[in-house]
C-alpha cells in the first residue's frame, strides 16, 4: 500500500532528474548494444565474436514529410524557393533542426532560395545557419541565397510581394539592393516562385495560404515545418492539399535528415527523444496502475 | 562593439556561450520552484526580445520604407503614414479620443475586408476536398472514343478524371467522413438535440474531439522534450566542447548531474521540514 501511495506522490523533481539523465546520456555517448557475429576461423570453423555496436534507432518516414522531400527533389536545379523562417530562439529545439535540414536539401539540389521572416529574431538566426552551411555546398550569399530580412504586417506585405517581389522587398538584410543580386534574377512576382516553405512556431503559414496561394497563383505549392504543438492544426491543410506536406516538430526533422542521408542536429537528438518518450509513457502507466491497484485495495478494505 | 576592445573580439564566442549557460540554468531553476533568479532571466529574455523587435522594425522597415523615403528620396507623401500612426496616440486623451477612433476604424475596415478574401482562400478549398469517394474504383480517365484501359490512357496522356481509389483508401475515406459528420453534429447548437441518432453522433463527436485534444497534448509533450534536448545539447556539446575541449561534455554532464542531486536533496529536506516547495516565492 505504501509503495502504491509513493508511486502516486513521487516528487516531480525526481522525474525531472530522471528525464535529464534519459536525455543527456544518449547525447553523451551513442547507445551501444552487444552483438554476436559469426565468423570463420583459420580452419574454417564457425566461431562467435562479441562486439559492441552503436544502436541506431529505425526511422519511419511519415507521408507528410516524404511529400515535402519529394517536392524539393522534383524541382529542377536553379529553381527559386521562398523560405520563411518565422521562428525565434524559444522554438530553436524544433524549428532549428527543421530549418537546417531544409536548407541542406535546397543547397544539395542547387536550388536558389530567399528568406523572409515575420519574426524579428528569424533573419538573425536563419542567416547564421545559412552562413554556417554555405561552404559545405559551395553556396554564396547573394548568388545562391539571400536574406530579405524581417517584415512587419504579414498580410499586407504578402499582398504586395506576390505582385511585385522587388518592390515589396527592395533590399536585403544587409542593405544591398535585391535587383542587383544574381539570386533574384528573373524573380518578379509570385508566379516565378516554385515553392514556399514556412518554418514556424505559429499559424503564420495560413497567411501564405490566404494571401499568396489562393488568389494570385492557385498552383503555387506550399509546405510547412511546424512545432509539434502547431502541427495538428495543419493536418486539414495537408489533407486538402493546400499544403503539399508538413514537417512535424523534431520528429519531422529527424525523418528529413534520414531521407537526406545526413547526420545533423536532429539525428543526434533521435535517441534522446525516443528514450524520453519511453520514460514518460512508463511513468504514466506506472502512476495509473498504482492508482487502480490502490483503489481496488481500498475497496477490499471497505468491504471487510 | 568589438572594435574598441580586442579582448572582447577574441573572447566574444566563449562569452556568448557563458551567457547562454547562465540563462539556461537560470530558466531551469524554476524546476525546483519559482524563484527570483528565474524571474530575472524571464524578464531579461522578454526585454531582449522586445529590444530585438524594435531594432529590426527600425532597420528593416521604418528606416528604408519611411525615413529614407522621406528624407533621402523626397517621397514626402509618406508623412501621411506618420500622421495616421500618430492619430492612435489620441486614445490617451479624453476629449480627442475620437481622432484615434478614426484611425482604428479605418484599419478595422481594411482588415475586415481582407478577412473575406482570407476566409475564402483558407476554408473553401477544404470543403470540396472533404467530399471523398467512399467506393473503391480504378483510375478514370476523361472520356475517349477508344475507351482505353488505364495504362494505355496514361501512355496516351489522356487527362485523369478521377484518381484510383483502392480499398484502404476507401476505408480511410469512410472513417474521415464518419468523423467529420460526428464532430460537426456536436456543434449543432441552434436547436435542441432531441433525436436519438443526433444525440449519439454528437456524443461520438465529443469523444473524437477528446481523442484529437489528447493527440495535440501528446504533441505538446514532444515539443517540450525537443526544447529540453536542445538545451542539454547546447550545454554539453556547444558549451562543453567549445569551452573545455573533448572532455567538456562529460564534465558538464557531471556538473548537471550534481545540480540535479542538489535539487533533489533540497526538495527532500524541505519536505522533511514540512515546508512546501511549490509555492511561488
Amino acid at each position: 500500500m505504501n509503495v502504491l501511495r509513493f508511486l502516486q506522490t513521487v516528487d516531480r523533481r525526481l522525474l525531472y532528474a530522471l528525464l535529464f539523465l534519459t536525455v543527456a546520456i544518449p547525447l553523451l555517448h551513442p547507445i551501444v548494444v552487444p552483438t554476436v557475429v559469426l565468423g570463420r576461423g583459420p580452419l574454417g570453423w564457425l566461431h562467435p565474436t562479441f562486439a559492441l555496436r552503436p544502436f541506431v534507432l529505425p526511422v519511419t518516414v511519415s507521408p507528410s514529410t516524404l511529400m515535402v522531400y519529394d517536392e524539393i527533389q522534383s524541382l529542377p536545379p536553379n529553381s527559386f524557393v521562398l523560405l520563411a523562417p518565422d521562428w525565434a530562439a524559444g522554438s530553436r529545439g524544433e524549428n532549428g533542426p527543421q530549418t537546417e535540414a531544409l536548407m541542406r536539401h535546397l543547397m544539395k539540389r542547387h536550388i536558389r532560395f530567399a528568406m523572409v521572416s515575420f519574426d524579428p529574431q528569424g533573419p538573425i538566426i536563419s542567416e547564421a545557419m545559412a552562413k554556417r552551411l554555405q561552404d559545405q555546398y559551395g553556396y554564396v550569399e547573394g548568388v545562391n541565397w539571400t536574406n530579405l530580412g524581417f517584415k512587419v504586417d504579414q498580410q499586407d506585405f504578402l499582398k504586395a510581394f506576390v505582385l511585385d517581389v522587388r518592390g515589396a522587398a527592395p533590399q536585403d538584410y544587409n542593405g544591398k539592393p535585391v535587383a542587383s543580386e544574381p539570386v533574384m534574377a528573373g524573380i518578379r512576382s509570385a508566379h516565378d516562385i516554385r515553392l514556399v516553405i514556412d518554418i514556424s512556431a505559429s499559424d503564420s503559414y495560413t497567411y501564405f495560404i490566404k494571401f499568396m496561394q489562393g488568389p494570385y497563383k492557385e498552383n503555387l505549392k506550399m509546405a510547412a515545418a511546424l512545432t509539434s504543438v502547431m502541427a495538428p492544426e495543419a493536418e486539414n491543410f495537408v489533407s486538402s492539399r493546400q499544403l503539399i506536406g508538413c514537417l512535424v516538430g523534431l520528429k519531422g526533422a529527424i525523418e528529413y535528415e534520414h531521407l537526406l542521408g545526413v547526420s545533423g542536429t536532429a539525428t543526434a537528438a533521435n535517441a534522446s527523444l525516443s528514450a524520453a518518450h519511453v520514460l514518460i509513457i512508463f511513468f504514466i502507466v506506472l502512476g495509473n496502475v498504482a492508482m487502480l491497484l490502490e483503489r481496488a485495495a481500498r475497496r477490499r478494505e471497505d468491504q471487510e | 562593439m568589438t572594435g574598441f576592445s580586442p579582448w572582447l573580439a577574441s573572447h566574444l564566442d566563449s562569452l556568448m556561450l557563458w551567457i547562454g549557460v547562465f540563462c539556461t540554468l537560470g530558466f531551469y531553476s524554476v524546476l525546483y520552484r519559482e524563484n527570483r533568479v528565474y524571474r530575472f532571466f524571464e524578464h531579461l529574455y522578454l526585454g531582449l526580445a522586445t529590444g530585438v523587435l524594435l531594432v529590426e522594425a527600425w532597420n528593416d522597415v521604418l528606416l528604408p520604407k519611411w525615413f529614407d523615403a522621406i528624407f533621402k528620396q523626397g517621397e514626402w507623401w509618406w508623412i501621411f503614414a506618420s500622421i495616421v500612426g500618430l492619430m492612435y496616440y489620441f486614445i490617451f486623451s479624453r476629449k480627442l479620443n475620437w481622432v484615434a477612433r478614426l484611425a482604428i476604424g479605418f484599419s478595422l475596415g481594411v482588415t475586415a475586408g481582407q478577412e473575406f478574401q482570407a476566409f475564402t482562400n483558407n476554408v473553401w478549398p477544404q470543403i470540396p476536398k472533404s467530399f471523398k469517394p467512399l467506393v473503391p474504383h480504378p483510375a478514370l480517365y476523361a472520356p475517349n472514343p477508344l475507351h482505353l484501359p488505364p495504362k494505355a490512357a496514361e501512355a496516351a496522356h489522356i487527362p485523369l478524371l478521377y484518381p484510383q481509389v483502392t480499398v484502404p483508401d476507401a476505408i480511410n475515406n469512410i472513417v474521415f467522413t464518419v468523423v467529420l459528420l460526428c464532430v460537426m453534429s456536436y456543434f449543432f447548437f441552434s436547436f435542441e438535440q432531441k433525436s436519438r441518432a443526433l444525440k449519439g453522433t454528437a456524443a461520438m463527436g465529443r469523444w473524437l474531439l477528446m481523442f484529437a485534444f489528447g493527440a495535440i497534448f501528446g504533441s505538446t509533450i514532444m515539443a517540450r522534450l525537443a526544447l529540453l534536448i536542445d538545451r542539454v545539447n547546447f550545454l554539453m556539446t556547444d558549451f562543453g566542447s567549445g569551452v573545455m575541449g573533448p572532455p567538456g561534455p562529460l564534465i558538464v554532464f557531471f556538473i548537471l548531474f550534481a545540480l540535479c542531486g542538489l535539487m533533489l536533496w533540497m526538495s527532500l529536506r524541505a519536505r522533511a521540514r514540512g515546508e512546501g516547495t511549490d509555492e511561488p516565492s
